[in-house]
């Protein structure tokens, strides 16, 4: 129905991508968009509706994040915090108080204006006990939000939280109006430099430039993000001129038919992800940390980083991705070493033939270690039994019941060592000694301190392994040989395009 | 009955279809079948260190992604996936078959209740019913046997109430009954003997589609787990090398074409040589 | 004429029936699957608050047979709901999928059609002759063929390496009525090819039949033209069994397009299935699956009755899902 309405509207653009479907050379494909001045975006996940504040799914963010909304602060590529709707701020020196200046100008793609109490009514609404926002935390905090004046924004806290600025810059904490916030799921209105022009569930989203927009506006006239849940049909759809570019590309196997193309550019970039097997550390054979060693030792972890075929995929040995300023190296901590495995295990008096659940979620990269990861564990005499759940059901017996004893997914949450600090989180790692240098860390505003307690967690963790670290694959962006200005880094999930641009 | 009623070639044809199904179900499954065995004992390892080699004296088709020999590996997935199929059929054939005998015999009200569950089985999508059974149990070899034997029950079903109906209504059935047989004797001496041929007939066209349908099922994961090799599931995991290794898809291809046309020439064949023997009697 | 409307009144009546009891096997089903649906919306950092604010906004704090009734009496009231994940009316939904999926069946259909029936004809007509052995031959081996697998081969061949074709994707109908009917020609094709030998077969058993009835030398007897006799006196014989395969064929057409569409990442009402079922939409799987249910039954029904009006004589009597 939403997309008969538009119809007419979307004719102009339209037009670009017939002539690119009826392209017969991908490089006169680019031309036609180059010309209509739009771009195709692949993106692996659909989104199920647009309002990051009432949904936690990662599609909503890599369309709307700084493209349709913005928060009052922003991040750049190499995720450090910058303005953006708040043009400054400062903090009192107990950290309880933030004092924030606003932007002058800024109006909503509605037209409805910016002020300090647009700020307030957001927080408040992200607060709420019937809000569904899906990092609630950060509001729960915020003890009072007062507006001096239109353009300044008081937050006083309950308690210091040093990530307070770094997650006011999250997609969960973007600033909505309050004429459009409750249509935001379907029609998102934002300040953003893209406004939302019609989405085909399951299949598109197309955003066409905001020309009101308060700084510099848009290169791009239009941007379409498509969507793929097929690795195959991706890279299809890229190699035949129906995308300009693929930021997180899903098909490394397929990168060949790129890399010796001159039509196209293939970049790595870096973002916060951990793929791991998640060990179930109230499970009786798992809670010894003898078992979890001898698991770290059967695992030829460098064999599987160099199966996923990605370029600069590598081993990590600890809960943290390479792109971190306190990331240290530790994957050499247990070694790929099957008699060392064997005997920890029979040191643990673990039976030959004991037998451990493997649940994989719905993931590619679960599905195909998972296999891999079966044969090396029972090549040291355990019986591993795999178990392929889709979504739904991993969520509920992995995550809801602790129903399981090892899983395969990645973390990609940026600074994501406080889950080791959760006794409750489905892992269930519980340890003294680490939530001590947690708490630590929580409360240390130094930065040379905080960076050696991180190390020191990250030591941690590494040698009681509570987890085993598998690999950190960085993301492989390709895009058309003349597009410029994207992302290579996704410090969080995010596809910002107001700086990209088609080259000579 | 319709089944032996299409079969209307010269019989030279039909022996030619015999002997070439066989011949294509042999060339598969005779090599998977020592290759089966071989592997039961001796489990398909991993060694990432010989991955996708191209092919040679050691491995006639190369190595797929994870160091296994492709022809080994998809012959045994083949073995596997027409033995879940023909297990699925099996079940399909058994259940149908004397739910439709039970219907052609017991009154209207059973007929009507067969009737609903034969167009409910036909409308409702097989992918979903897998779905649904998957999510519930878990993805498995068992799931996936009943849930192809669910999707295969109710054409059973209609196929044997037809023919049991028209065996029913001839004269010696009456005889039979009016002479001493308890209505059991009476079906397994004259009732099933003059179904069987249709029937069977249909069991090996079912196999055959059920053999595809394992396939698709497997290729959207909703088939056994890993490390039981399948036909779909190598096909999936192993068609984004269509371009660099195409061989990986070809092959579980061209032998899932090979059976399927093996097992219809089969059939064919032995549906000829049912309509045959009873034009002869 | 009275008759026949108390006929077709008891025939609808008796899928009404079947439909309900179609509904309450679905709901169950779904209620008996692990995982919940605000669960899987408010995915790994969901607070428990958070979740029952969501449970009770879906109305699922109810026990499970009023959600039933509630579903039910909203349905016969014309409301069909609206989905979990989408958050809009599944009707919406389901028209925005629509504008592929029924013109992709349709297409299938009509290929099907057109190829298989000539085909199977020519074969009948020249039959025992070397072009029927090859027909035949190429209908078996096309039978053989898994869509998927042709799918994947159609499209390296088509559209990757001659670029005659889309790869994948569905253009949309505001680009055009030619871009959208490229984009859904090969999977079109790659649904409708086993489709068709399946029909060549069926029609190549039909002709046959009928060729080698008595009226047909009579008619040639007559001086009638060859064309003429096929045409007017062949083919309308023919046309019944060839219906009843085809009638078989609508459903598999309907609701086997959901691994095609996987192929060629078209987000049609299969996808639309699939995932429901795989993020617990509940009222989206509902109302689809009705939808396919009702449409496959009824269907079935208005085809046995148009097979009886054209040829009173036939008894029901087909192999069961022989397709």
């Amino acid at each position: 129905m939403f997309y008969k309405k538009s119809f007419y509207k979307k004719r102009s653009f339209q037009a670009g991508v017939v002539l690119s479907l009826a392209a017969v050379l991908p490089v006169s494909a680019a031309l036609a968009s180059a010309q209509n001045n739009s771009i195709a975006v692949g993106v692996n996940v659909s989104p199920p509706t647009l309002d990051p504040t009432a949904n936690p799914a990662e599609g909503i963010r890599i369309v709307t994040y700084a493209n349709i909304f913005e928060g009052l602060t922003g991040v750049d590529e190499h995720g450090t915090v910058q303005p953006l709707l708040a043009k400054s701020w400062s903090v009192s020196p107990d950290g309880l108080l933030y004092h924030f200046t606003l932007q002058p100008g800024v109006r909503f793609h509605d037209g409805s204006a910016l002020t300090c109490a647009t700020v307030k009514y957001t927080f408040e609404r992200a607060k709420a006990p019937e809000s569904l926002n899906p990092q609630k935390h950060i509001f729960e905090n915020i003890k009072t939000i007062s507006c001096p004046s239109d353009d300044v924004v008081d937050i006083s806290l309950d308690a210091p939280h040093g990530s307070f600025l770094s997650e006011l810059s999250w997609g969960d904490a973007v600033i909505v109006s309050p004429a459009s916030a409750a249509g935001n799921g379907q029609h998102p209105v934002g300040t953003g430099p893209f406004v939302f022009k019609s989405w085909k569930r399951g299949d598109s989203v197309t955003l066409t430039r905001n020309d009101d927009y308060r700084g510099e506006k848009a290169h791009l006239s239009q941007v379409v993000f498509r969507f793929y849940s097929d690795p195959m049909a991706a890279a299809n759809a890229l190699l035949d001129g129906q995308l300009d570019a693929y930021p997180s590309f899903p098909a490394p196997e397929m990168l060949i038919r790129f890399a010796h193309n001159p039509d196209f550019v293939m970049r790595s970039g870096l973002a916060p992800f951990k793929g791991i097997l998640a060990l179930n550390n109230r499970q009786k054979l798992l809670a010894q940390p003898l078992v979890r060693q001898a698991l770290a030792y059967a695992i030829d972890r460098r064999g599987i980083a160099e199966v996923s075929d990605v370029p600069g995929a590598r081993v990590i040995g600890s809960h943290m991705s390479p792109e971190n300023p306190d990331f240290t190296d530790l994957s050499g901590v247990y070694p790929y070493n099957p008699e060392k495995a064997k005997e920890l295990l029979k040191q643990a008096g673990v039976e030959p033939g004991t037998r451990l659940r493997l649940a994989l979620p719905p993931i590619d990269y679960a599905r195909n270690t998972g296999e891999v990861i079966a044969a090396y564990l029972e090549q040291v005499g355990l019986n591993v039994t795999i178990q392929q759940l889709e979504w739904p059901a991993w969520l509920a017996q992995v995550f809801g019941h602790h129903d399981f004893d090892m899983t395969i997914i990645a973390h990609t949450e940026p600074d994501d060592l406080n889950i080791y600090a959760r006794k409750n989180y489905y892992f269930g790692y519980n340890n003294a000694e680490f939530q001590a240098l947690y708490a630590a860390y929580e409360k240390a505003a130094d930065p040379a301190e905080r960076h050696a307690l991180s190390v020191k967690m990250q030591e941690k963790l590494a040698h009681d392994v509570p987890n085993i670290y598998l690999f950190f694959t960085p993301r492989t962006n390709i895009t058309r040989a003349q597009i410029k200005g994207m992302w290579n880094n996704q410090p969080l999930p995010a596809c910002p395009l107001s700086a990209a641009s088609w080259g000579p | 009955m319709s089944a032996l009623s299409l079969a209307r070639r010269p019989w030279g044809l039909s022996r030619a279809g015999l002997l070439w199904g066989v011949v294509s179900l042999a060339c598969v499954l005779l090599p998977g079948a020592a290759l089966w065995v071989y592997h039961q004992v001796h489990p398909f390892g991993i060694d990432l260190h010989h991955r996708l080699l191209a092919p040679s004296w050691q491995h006639w088709l190369g190595t797929d992604p994870l160091g296994r020999d492709t022809l080994a590996y998809t012959l045994v997935a083949a073995v596997n996936s027409l033995g879940i199929s023909v297990v699925a059929m099996v079940l399909a054939l058994c259940a149908g078959g004397s739910a439709g005998l039970l219907a052609a015999e017991k009154g209207r009200r059973t007929k009507i209740l067969t009737g609903g569950v034969v167009e409910l089985g036909i409308a409702f999508p097989p992918v979903i019913t897998a779905a649904l059974l998957v999510t519930l149990y878990g993805a498995g070899m068992g799931e996936e046997v009943f849930a192809l034997a669910i999707f295969f029950i109710p054409g059973f079903i209609r196929l044997s109430q037809q023919a049991a109906s028209a065996i029913l209504a001839q004269d010696y059935i009456a005889a039979a009954r009016l002479s001493a047989l308890t209505p059991w004797q009476t079906h397994m001496r004259h009732v099933l003997p003059n179904m069987a041929p249709g029937l069977l007939v249909q069991f090996s066209v079912n196999v055959a589609l059920a053999l595809l349908a394992e396939t698709g099922l497997s290729y959207l994961g909703l088939g056994a787990p890993p490390p039981l090799p399948e036909l779909g599931r190598i096909l999936a995991s192993y068609q984004v090398h269509l371009f660099d290794h195409p061989v990986l898809v070809v092959v579980p291809g061209v032998i899932v074409v090979l059976l399927v046309l093996g097992i219809n020439m089969l059939g064919d064949g032995l549906r000829d040589l049912f309509a045959r023997q009873e034009k002869t009697s | 004429m009275l008759s026949s409307v108390k006929g077709f009144l008891r025939f609808a009546g008796g899928r009404l029936v079947l439909l309900v009891l179609a509904s309450a096997l679905i709901f169950s089903c779904m209620a008996l699957l692990p995982g919940d649906p605000a669960e899987v919306i408010l995915g790994v950092d969901a607070q428990p608050e958070t979740l029952a604010a969501l449970h009770h906004k879906m109305g699922l704090d109810q026990p499970f047979a009023v959600q039933y009734v509630q579903w039910l009496g909203r349905l016969f009231q014309g409301n069909f709901g609206e989905s979990y994940s989408y958050n809009v009316p599944v009707w919406q939904l389901l028209s925005e999928r629509l504008q592929l999926s029924a013109p992709l069946a349709g297409l299938a259909l009509v290929l099907a059609v057109a190829l298989g029936v000539p085909l199977g004809g020519l074969a009948a007509i020249k039959r025992g002759s070397s072009a029927d052995i090859v027909l035949m031959g190429g209908i078996q081996l096309t039978k053989a063929v898994p869509d998927f697998w042709l799918g994947m081969v159609l499209t390296g061949f088509f559209a990757l390496t001659l670029h005659w074709l889309p790869a994948g994707g569905f253009a949309g109908w505001e680009s055009g009525p030619w871009p959208a009917f490229k984009s859904l020609l090969l999977p079109a094709v790659a649904l409708a090819l086993p489709q068709a030998a399946v029909l060549a077969r069926y029609t190549r058993s039909a002709v046959i039949a009928v060729l080698e009835e008595p009226f047909v030398l009579t008619a040639r007897a007559h001086g009638l033209s060859e064309p003429a006799v096929l045409l007017r006196h062949v083919l309308p014989r023919s046309l019944p069994p060839v219906l009843a395969v085809l009638s078989l064929q609508i459903p598999l057409l309907l609701s086997g397009t959901i691994i095609v569409e996987n192929v060629f990442n078209l987000k049609g009402t299969g996808a639309l299935l699939l995932d429901a079922v795989n993020q617990r939409d509940v009222p989206v799987v509902q109302i689809c699956v009705l939808l396919i249910v009702a449409l496959v039954i009824f269907e079935k029904g208005l085809s046995e009755r148009v097979e009886n009006r054209l040829n009173p004589r036939a008894h029901s009597d087909k192999e069961g899902q022989g397709v």
